[in-house]
Order: structure tokens, then C-alpha cells, then sequence
């Protein structure tokens, strides 16, 4: 039995030697593929972030795709007399944002955060938080922050985080592929924010069965990490708004019950005495065809409007 | 529990620390844990099974006292027919239910009368194809008086659950696997170290070969009525290594975790592409099933000791209740029938008993009339393979249909990427046919043995599909 366990354990101690040999050549191909202007937006992102000088931020945007595509610090700020910026990500759960505004704080100090609320990223999909974690965590650059983000973020999937390989496969999938630019359609371009120009064709139809949202299905552990952010955000005095980005009118309409949905983040927002905005309860002229490149994210023309006002909104409060 | 995931991996490694590290040379305790450890596993997929589980096997092992214990051959028998009609009243239920009703209600529109018969939400609990036929084993091999019936219920329900082999086989004979229950089992050095090497392999035909066939077999066949024939037939071929990638991986990954439990499991695949005709394949396809429909389905019938139109008949019949087995759908009891009848002109011509040996066994190549026997071998499993996948056999006749007309002699221009990796697994399967699996390589250089595990770890991770759960198989059935 000794003689197995030690083999054993030598033999895998090697064969993780070879893994981090090759997860470190991985690296370096993602690295040299995803340059300023390929399309990865989570690398561009936080390397803007940390070329920041300290504390020059004053409004945050956290969230989801929503959130990088629908706010756009350029207009926030030429509106407002601020600096912002967007730590949008794919797929962001509150769980992924708590830690992300975490990471945020440990260079910078804003006195406002918008935080994006996408009621899809309450749910466990496969491999969902997985995927939300991976936008950000290789890119964070305070230890202390990435142990606990892999700890409380990643669960089950840590071995696969502590895996070079297996953390670095995008590095593999341009290796053998080439690299491909994500979208030509769309363009990364300042301060966290995507744009993107072409428009949703009136020929195409969101083909998705309506259903009910289910709170009592989502992830417990997601709203146990919004409450966390509004704490956190309360420690630190920063003040918080709650947002919903605007998706099409066709895609609200397969959400049945999206009053229960406006209504529970409405509550949230009321007992923590937060502002919530919710843009598919507002008319602010969003046209589906117009203002919107798919059924839930919006183009530039779309983002323009919503940016605007948001910062009108932000403004009128006076909460600088 | 997916035997890929990381779940199942952090199982195994609590059970194998607690086996041997404190419960070592205590053979009652190492039943009862692995018991426990069993049905953890089992209702980890969902805690209603395991009454079924319970319940079966308290059957059993009941009935084959029973059995023994009868006076006369009536008794026997009778008490037989319990265990029968129950266990396969059972299966019956939970996966042929819905489909004798919808089928009969097919039938009726037929023929202008519409029967509307409330078919059930049944949920068909995993492995109970398995585990049912390796019961029924039990019992019929001690009305045949071939075993003697075991005292020791915890044994006998441990037997039954065994965690490893539960959900998708190798489906054990009480004869092999029982004893091993009932004596002390120890460490062995060889034994679990082949069982790791196995683990490795079983992992990579399921990782890197089953699944990144799967995700070009589902697509061909997804939109088979838009693609060449060329196309289609990569479709085939995809899928034919799909499923043995990931049956014979599941496999290897059982019998490597019961080595590493100091059991011995029966083998269940080798190396069938190789085989030069069809009951050569069948004699290295899924060979626990074959071997229970051998001994309790086709003998019982009369098996080869009788005329030939019987023979035919027995063998017709064997075949398409396997198909059944496979599935609640006419396209798996039409390919059980498809190989049955290959089998038909072997038996004509007395060849089905031919080529038991490994093939160009003294050679390095086969000979041309080995490449030719192979790749006619393949073929018609892969024309089989496309009904044991399609929907319906509607489709699968499209399906054939498109795939042979002159299209198929273009070269592919899409589906084509890993065909060289379909290549080299079968080059190394091919080098390494003389042995129970490619990974034993005693004989080789440490380095190279390094450079093999290295390699095959790396190419699990690099080439895992992501973002997707692909189920095994057979974990359907």
C-alpha cells in the first residue's frame, strides 16, 4: 500500500509539473492573442482598471452584459462631471460582483456604484457561477481577494481552477483554431464599455416557451451576496443603486410573472432603502428593431439613450 | 454522480481511505461500508431509487433460499417465477410502460380505432437493467444448482449495489463477484495499480474520444436531411466511436475502481473495430450482456442444439430482446434484430465460432483479407448504429438513404477535425490489441510510461468538452 501511495503521489505530483509547464505556455498564447482591440473584453477591462491611478474613480458600474453594454462611462461622465467605469462582465452573478467590487476597492474609493440586476444570474445553470468567476478571477490582482473569491465563488470547481490546464484551455483553443476575433460587429472601447452598432432584424423572433420565474428555484447563495454587496457598500459609504437594463418588449413577454420579478427586486431595494430602477417598467423610447442588436442586449444607438439617462437620474439625485 | 465529475472523484477517494485505511482486514465492516458507500452513490442521482434497489434485492436474496431450500422441482420453479415476474414485471414497468401503451395506441389508429390509454410520468431509475439482470443471475444460476444461495444478506445486498458497476455494468454473475464478497480481501500492489492505469484510460475514451464525437455525431444527425452522403457517414463513424468511447470507458473506469477495492470484474470490451466478423463482435461488444443473453435467454430456447431453422430463430430472438433491453423504442429492437440477422449466413456456413484469437496475433499488420474482414465487420455495425441512434426507423432509412449515393465517395469538407485523433486511438488500441487494455506497458521505460500518463492527462483536459454535461450512455438503459 505505501509503495502505491508513494508512487502514486510522485507520479501525480509530475504529471502536475507538466500541467503548469504547459498552463504557463497557455497563458502566454492567450495573452499574446487577446491585444487591446481582439475583442476579449475581460483582459482589456480590468488591464484599463489597473492602469487607473488611485482613487480617481467616482461611480462604478458592476453587472452582467447588460451592464457593459448598456452604460457607457464616456456619456456618464460628460454628463455627470464624473469618472466612471464599467466592471461589467458576461454572465456576472452577485456573487461574482461582490467580489469584483472587492477587488475594485482595493485601489479605488467610488462614491456610487449601479448595480446591473439581471434576475437570470439568480439561477444555478450548468457551470454558470464557473463561467461568471472566470471573467475576472485571472485577471484580479489582490491574493487576498482571489483566495476568497475561489473559496466562496468556485466550490466544486476550484481543482479546476488550481489546474493550469484546464484554466488556461483558451490559450489551447487558439493554439489549434487560431485565434478568432470574437465579434467584428462589436468593439471594445474605453473604461470597461462594449459597443455595438447593427440592430436586431425585424425577421427574427425570440423562439423561447413563456415560463414563470421561480424565486424559491434560484441560488439562495446569489441573494445571500447582493445582501453582502449592499453591507459592503454601507461600510464603505458608498451609495448604491440598483438598476435593470432594458431588454425587448418580445423577450419581456415570456416572462409571465415579471411583476413578481420587478416586485421582489423592488422590495429588496425598499427594505435597504436604495433607489431601483427598473427600465422595463420605465418608457424611455427603446424601439426592439432600433435600439437593440438581439432580444437582451442594446446597440449603441440603445445605450445612448439609457447612459443619458441614467445620468440624469444620477445627477437629480445629487448623490456626489 | 457522473463517473467524469469531480464529485464522484472526491467519493472515490473518501471510500478508498476509509476501506483500507480503517476498516483494513475486517470483512464484514468493509461489506457494510461499501453497502452505505453504494447507496450514497445511488441516491446521489435520486434517493426514490433506492427503494426499488432495496426492494429487489431483498427479493432475491430471499427467493434464493427459497429456491434452494425447495423439496421438489415444482417448488423451485415456482419460487423461480416470482423472482422472474417481479424483477421483470419491474423493468417492465419502469421503462416499457409508456411504450406498449403509445405502441398499441399506434396500432389501434391503424387500423381505425382510437385508443386513448393515460400513459404515466414514469422516471426511469438508472441502472435497473443492470442491476435487475444481475439478480435474476443470482437466482436462475441456483435453480440450475450451478450456486449455492448466500447467508450473508449484507454480502448479497452489497453485491447488488456495488457501486462501481451499478449504474451501467459490467453486469456480474453471482459466481464471480459474490465470492469475493465473502473473503477477506487485501491490498494488492498490480491490482491497483492496473486499476488506476485503467481509471486513466476509461477516462480518456470517455473525455477526449465519446465526447467530442458526441458533439459531431448530434449534429450530423441533427440535420441529416441537409448533409452529403460523405457527411453522413462521418456521422456514423462518429457515433460508432461515441458510444464505444463512452461504454467501454465507463467500463474501464468500474473495473479500475473495483481493482482498486480488491474486486475482480469481469471484462466487458475488447477491442471490437478489431473483429472480423459479427459474432466476433459480439463476442467483444459489451460482452456481460451478451454472455447473460447467452446463458438465460438463447439456451434456454434450445440454443445451437437444435435444427437449423431453430437455431436461426433462437438466434433472431435473442438478438431483438437485447435490442428491447437497449431501450423503450422500435429503432433498438430493430437494430438487436439488424445484428441478428448478420448473424444468419455465419451460421450458414458455420463460421460464427471462427477467429476467437487476437487478430495478425504473430504479426504487426493484418493481412489484406484481415483489413477487409474488419472493415466489412465495421460497416454493417455502423448501418446498425444509425437505428440504434436515430429517433425512429423512419429516420434511420432517410438517414441510410443519404448516406449511399456518390456523395460518399467526396472528400469531407466539414466534421473532419478529429478524425486524425479517431486514427491514432485506433493505431495505439491496434499495438496495444494483445493486452487487456493500452495502458499496460509494465515492460516500457519509466520515461515512457511517464510521457503516456502525462500525455493522456493533459489531452483529458485540453480536449474536455466544456460548458457541456454529455451523458454517458448507458446510463439511459
Amino acid at each position: 500500500m505505501n509503495r502505491f501511495l508513494v508512487r502514486l503521489i510522485v507520479y501525480s505530483f509530475l504529471i502536475f509539473l507538466v500541467h503548469m509547464a504547459i498552463g504557463a505556455y497557455l497563458k502566454n498564447i492567450a495573452k499574446e492573442n487577446e491585444t487591446e482591440h481582439s475583442g476579449y473584453h475581460p483582459r482589456q477591462r480590468w488591464a484599463d482598471f489597473h492602469e487607473l491611478s488611485p482613487n480617481t474613480i467616482d461611480l462604478l458600474f458592476l453587472g452582467s452584459s447588460h451592464c457593459y453594454r448598456s452604460f457607457n462611462p464616456s456619456i456618464v461622465d460628460s454628463l455627470t462631471n464624473k469618472k466612471s467605469f464599467n466592471l461589467g462582465s458576461s454572465i456576472q452573478t452577485p456573487i461574482t460582483s461582490f467580489f469584483v467590487l472587492k477587488e475594485a476597492l482595493q485601489t479605488q474609493n467610488p462614491k456610487l456604484l449601479v448595480l446591473e440586476i439581471y434576475f437570470r444570474t439568480f439561477y444555478d445553470a450548468s457551470n454558470r457561477q464557473y463561467q461568471s468567476a472566470n471573467f475576472n478571477f485571472e485577471f484580479m490582482k489582490s491574493n487576498t481577494v482571489k483566495v476568497d473569491f475561489l473559496i466562496n465563488s468556485y466550490g466544486k470547481d476550484i481543482p479546476k481552477v488550481l489546474l493550469p490546464t484546464y484554466s488556461q484551455k483558451r490559450g489551447f483553443d487558439y493554439l489549434i483554431e487560431g485565434y478568432k476575433l470574437q465579434n467584428t460587429k462589436e468593439e471594445y472601447l474605453n473604461k470597461g464599455f462594449v459597443e455595438r452598432t447593427d440592430t436586431l432584424s425585424s425577421t427574427r423572433h425570440y423562439n423561447v416557451e413563456p415560463y414563470k420565474f421561480d424565486f424559491d428555484e434560484t441560488n439562495k447563495k446569489q441573494s445571500v451576496y447582493l445582501e453582502k454587496i449592499i453591507r459592503l457598500c454601507k461600510d464603505n459609504s458608498i451609495e448604491l443603486i440598483l438598476v435593470t437594463a432594458p431588454i425587448t418588449k418580445e423577450m419581456k413577454s415570456t416572462i409571465l410573472n415579471y411583476e413578481d420579478v420587478y416586485q421582489h427586486f423592488n422590495r429588496v431595494a425598499q427594505e435597504n432603502d436604495l433607489d431601483f430602477i427598473d427600465y422595463n417598467k420605465i418608457d424611455v423610447n427603446l424601439i426592439d428593431t432600433v435600439h437593440f442588436y438581439d432580444f437582451q442586449h442594446l446597440n449603441k444607438a440603445g445605450s445612448e439613450i439609457i447612459s443619458r439617462n441614467l445620468s440624469y437620474r444620477i445627477a437629480n439625485k445629487k448623490l456626489f | 454522480m457522473w463517473f467524469n465529475s469531480i464529485d464522484f472523484a472526491i467519493f472515490s477517494i473518501v471510500v478508498f481511505a476509509v476501506y483500507w485505511f480503517v476498516l483494513n482486514n475486517k470483512l464484514k465492516q468493509q461489506n457494510l461500508f461499501l453497502l452505505f458507500a453504494s447507496y450514497f452513490f445511488y441516491g446521489f442521482w435520486d434517493w426514490r431509487f433506492l427503494t426499488l434497489i432495496i426492494f429487489s434485492s431483498f427479493l432475491d436474496y430471499n427467493v434464493g433460499l427459497k429456491i434452494f431450500n425447495s423439496e421438489t422441482k415444482k417448488q423451485k420453479k415456482s419460487w423461480l417465477l416470482v423472482s422472474l415476474l417481479l424483477n421483470i414485471g419491474l423493468l417492465g414497468f419502469f421503462k416499457y410502460f409508456n411504450f406498449f401503451i403509445n405502441s398499441f395506441e399506434e396500432l389501434m389508429s391503424l387500423i381505425g380505432f382510437q385508443a386513448n390509454i393515460t400513459s404515466l410520468n414514469i422516471i426511469l431509475p438508472v441502472g435497473i437493467s443492470f442491476y435487475t439482470f444481475q439478480t435474476l443471475s443470482y437466482t436462475i444460476d441456483i435453480y440450475r444448482d450451478k450456486i449455492k444461495p448466500i447467508h450473508d444478506i449484507i454480502a448479497f445486498f452489497a453485491f447488488v449495489s456495488f457501486f462501481p458497476q451499478l449504474v451501467a455494468g459490467p453486469i456480474e454473475r453471482a459466481s464471480n463477484l459474490l465470492p469475493q464478497f465473502l473473503k477477506r480481501r487485501s491490498f494488492n500492489y498490480n491490482s491497483a495499480k492496473d486499476g488506476i492505469r485503467l481509471i486513466l484510460w476509461g477516462l480518456f475514451k470517455k473525455i477526449v474520444i465519446a465526447d467530442n464525437c458526441a458533439l459531431h455525431a448530434n449534429e450530423i444527425f441533427s440535420t441529416y436531411q441537409s448533409q452529403d452522403s460523405i457527411t453522413l457517414f462521418l456521422g456514423g463513424i462518429y457515433f460508432a466511436f461515441q458510444i464505444y468511447g463512452d461504454f467501454s470507458g465507463y467500463s474501464d473506469i468500474a473495473i479500475g475502481i473495483a481493482r482498486l477495492l480488491g474486486f475482480d470484474l469481469m471484462k466487458n470490451f475488447t477491442y471490437p473495430y478489431f473483429s472480423r466478423n459479427i459474432s466476433e463482435f459480439w463476442r467483444r461488444w459489451h460482452i456481460s450482456l451478451s454472455t447473460w443473453f447467452r446463458d438465460y435467454v438463447f439456451i434456454p430456447l434450445g440454443g445451437s442444439r437444435v435444427k437449423s431453422s431453430k437455431y436461426i430463430r433462437n438466434i433472431i430472438l435473442t438478438f431483438t430482446i437485447s435490442g428491447l433491453w437497449h431501450g423503450a423504442n422500435w429503432t433498438f429492437v430493430f437494430w438487436g434484430f439488424l445484428n441478428g440477422l448478420y448473424y444468419v449466413p455465419l451460421l450458414l456456413t458455420n463460421s460464427n465460432k471462427k477467429y476467437t484469437g487476437v487478430v495478425a496475433q504473430y504479426s504487426w499488420f493484418p493481412n489484406i483479407k484481415e483489413v477487409l474482414q474488419i472493415c466489412t465487420t465495421f460497416i454493417f455495425t455502423l448501418i446498425a448504429w444509425i437505428f440504434f441512434r436515430s429517433e425512429t426507423i423512419q429516420d434511420a432509412f432517410y438517414y441510410l438513404a443519404g448516406m449511399f449515393s456518390l456523395s460518399l465517395f467526396n472528400i469531407p469538407h466539414i466534421h473532419r477535425s478529429f478524425l486524425p485523433f479517431i486514427l491514432v486511438f485506433l493505431l495505439v488500441e491496434w499495438i496495444q490489441r494483445h493486452k487487456d487494455h493500452p495502458l499496460q506497458i509494465d515492460k516500457a521505460p519509466v520515461a515512457i510510461k511517464f510521457a503516456a500518463y502525462a500525455s493522456i492527462s493533459v489531452l483529458i483536459v485540453l480536449y474536455h468538452v466544456q460548458d457541456v454535461d454529455i451523458e454517458f450512455i448507458y446510463f439511459q438503459f
